[in-house]
């Protein structure tokens, strides 16, 4: 397994980032209106409360939870769909699969870049607004970021799995892909800690791999999973990777099989 | 059809580069109704039809070839390139280059060949050229040493040092395309794919093109080109391809479709008065077509002089004004294309 070819496609994917620095100065500021609406709305719920723990969480513990959150939607929501479909319809894929490197590890590599310049650019003033403005707080456990890193794997995988559909039907991506992100909000914990759900409902969503996502990093984040209990929750992020790398690695082979190109 | 190609040092290549037995691809395409009833019924039931694209196809190619594929639009050149760079999978029939099935093999297969598909670009987009080639250089695992001598030859035969700190959007199409070819040329490959590499180039890029091509092909690498333009075809290649409809309908050496129109000549003729019904003409000469006082007279050489069909024309008919035109070659090819080589 050679890296040197994907470093290099790392590299010229961050300068093509640079290039564009409008964009990126613009997204600076698209998380504070989504922080300023949370920090209203939990207020009014905190504020007519009889108690000042609601789902084991806080006031301060969910704005916490809530700005946390928003840094790392930054690295969930990827293009990868997009530019899957994109390479497929204008048939540039084909530049990439006559060069002997493996796609998918392409897409990771050219999307995990991305994913990391625009978290890291986009979202260091919300991070540091939220410490020093709004006071939250550092990570409960370093474990966080191990975690959180494992979440991204996570929701790379299945982002790759609905991404290969383009394969199939050239164009038909809208439908699955918003399925995929409308299921993902609710369930992975992005919105509300999942204890804010009835119990019956968080059984079925701990069956999902969504909440490896978001909510499995957040709740060590916070504290609410601690000590022994973050091994578990490891436990199950990695069981996740596992399974959804082996799904992976199945659909890419036959869907590299039936390939079709578009144009002449 | 044996084509021996001797290399440099003098050496027979007699290994084989390329070979296909019965390679077939099939596409199924959508059959649409036309409207918005069209649309809607599409959304509920849908047709699909089977399209040949490819159908029994053999063909062979030594080591240091320089093939010409030509044919009309959707004939299935395309296709069949695809094919043999493994991005394609054929429907029926085998093939092999340089010891690899390319589909099946694919990612190991293609550290070894070069592919430019004309109207797309492998470069990056947004970044200066040279960003493109020190990305291949990792991704091929390009000697320093190999990188700096391919360098230098595309420095003196295409002139890329011009371009190199150009972002590759802000390059003209025969710039970008000088860009692509050395770009899938700098790992030194066996063998090289072109796609029409020459559309919609000026004289002066073209020219730069096909001294390239000519020096790498004398160097031993194998080149599959195709293209439209029968001029690449003349120059470049010893050997053509004629493909229509999915099959090869000529394999042979390209002087033998250029000697077809040596020995044909049209005559045009502007009758001062309407002419008979019937022109007579001597043996070997043919009316193909008559447009009021105009005919176009074919003459086949070999059977008539051209100046004795002038003098027969002369003494027999008033005329006001006499041609002769030699038939070009795409005509040639036309004729091919309609039919068929004979």
């Amino acid at each position: 397994m050679r890296f040197g070819p994907y470093l290099a496609i790392m590299k010229n994917i961050f300068k093509t980032q640079l290039t564009y620095r409008f964009n990126l100065f613009v997204e600076m500021f698209n998380p504070f209106f989504t922080l300023a609406v949370m920090w209203f709305v939990w207020s009014a719920v905190y504020n007519s409360s009889p108690t000042p723990v609601i789902g084991g969480y806080a006031f301060p513990a969910m704005i916490t939870y809530v700005a946390i959150a928003s840094v790392m939607r930054m690295y969930t929501w990827l293009g990868t769909e997009n530019d899957v479909e994109q390479e497929i319809k204008t048939g540039s894929i084909i530049s990439l699969l006559i060069k002997p490197i493996s796609y998918p590890l392409y897409c990771f590599s050219r999307d995990t870049c991305g994913a990391g310049t625009w978290t890291l650019v986009t979202r260091t003033p919300l991070i540091i607004f939220a410490f020093l403005i709004l006071g939250i707080s550092g990570p409960a456990s370093p474990v966080f970021f191990l975690s959180a890193f494992l979440g991204y794997i996570v929701n790379y995988l299945m982002t790759f799995l609905t991404a290969m559909w383009c394969f199939w039907t050239v164009g038909d991506i809208w439908g699955i892909r918003f399925a995929r992100q409308m299921v993902s909000e609710v369930t992975s914990g992005a919105i509300v800690p999942l204890t804010f759900f009835p119990i019956w409902i968080q059984g079925v969503f701990n069956f999902l791999p969504f909440q490896a996502v978001f909510y499995a990093p957040l709740s060590i984040y916070i504290g609410v999973t601690s000590g022994n209990a973050i091994a578990g929750t490891l436990a199950m992020q990695l069981g996740w990777i596992g399974m959804l790398f082996a799904l992976v690695f199945v659909a890419w082979h036959f869907t590299t099989r039936r390939f079709v190109v578009q144009g002449g | 059809m044996a084509y021996p190609k001797f290399t440099e040092n003098g050496g027979l290549m007699d290994k084989m580069a390329i070979e296909c037995n019965g390679l077939g691809k099939n596409f199924k395409q959508l059959k649409r109704k036309p409207g918005l009833k069209g649309a809607l019924l599409g959304l509920a039931s849908r047709k699909y039809k089977t399209i040949r694209a490819l159908r029994n196809v053999n063909l062979t190619v030594r080591e240091g070839e320089f093939v010409g594929m030509i044919g009309p639009n959707g004939a299935g050149k395309s296709t069949l390139i695809k094919i043999l760079t493994g991005i394609l999978t054929p429907s029926s029939g085998k093939a092999k280059v340089i010891d690899y099935c390319p589909y099946e093999q694919r990612q190991e297969y293609v550290q070894y060949i070069g592919a430019v598909f004309g109207q797309r670009t492998q470069l990056w987009w947004d970044l200066p050229v040279k960003d493109t080639f020190e990305l291949l250089k990792r991704i091929y695992s390009v000697p320093d040493k190999t990188f700096r001598r391919n360098m230098k030859i595309f420095t003196e035969v295409l002139g890329l040092d011009k371009y190199m700190c150009r972002p590759v959007r802000k390059l003209s199409l025969g710039e970008r395309m000088r860009c692509d070819l050395a770009a899938s040329l700098l790992h030194d490959p066996k063998v090289v794919f072109l796609d029409e590499p020459t559309i919609g180039l000026d004289v002066e890029a073209k020219y730069r093109i096909r001294e390239f091509l000519k020096e790498r092909n004398r160097k031993g690498t194998t080149i599959v080109l195709t293209t439209h333009d029968m001029g690449d075809i003349e120059e470049l290649c010893p050997r053509m391809i004629i493909i229509d409809k999915g099959g090869i309908i000529y394999d042979g050496p390209t002087s033998d479709v250029t000697h077809r129109i040596t020995n044909q000549r049209a005559l045009v003729v502007n009758f001062k008065e309407p002419p008979p019904r019937q022109i007579t003409m001597p043996k070997g000469a043919k009316v193909v077509s008559r447009e009021g006082d105009r005919a176009v007279i074919n003459i086949d050489m070999k059977k008539l002089g051209v100046a004795d069909a002038i003098r027969h024309v002369l003494r027999h008919y008033k005329v006001d004004d006499i041609a002769t035109e030699e038939p070009s070659i795409e005509d040639t090819i036309r004729k091919i294309y309609r039919e068929g080589i004979r």
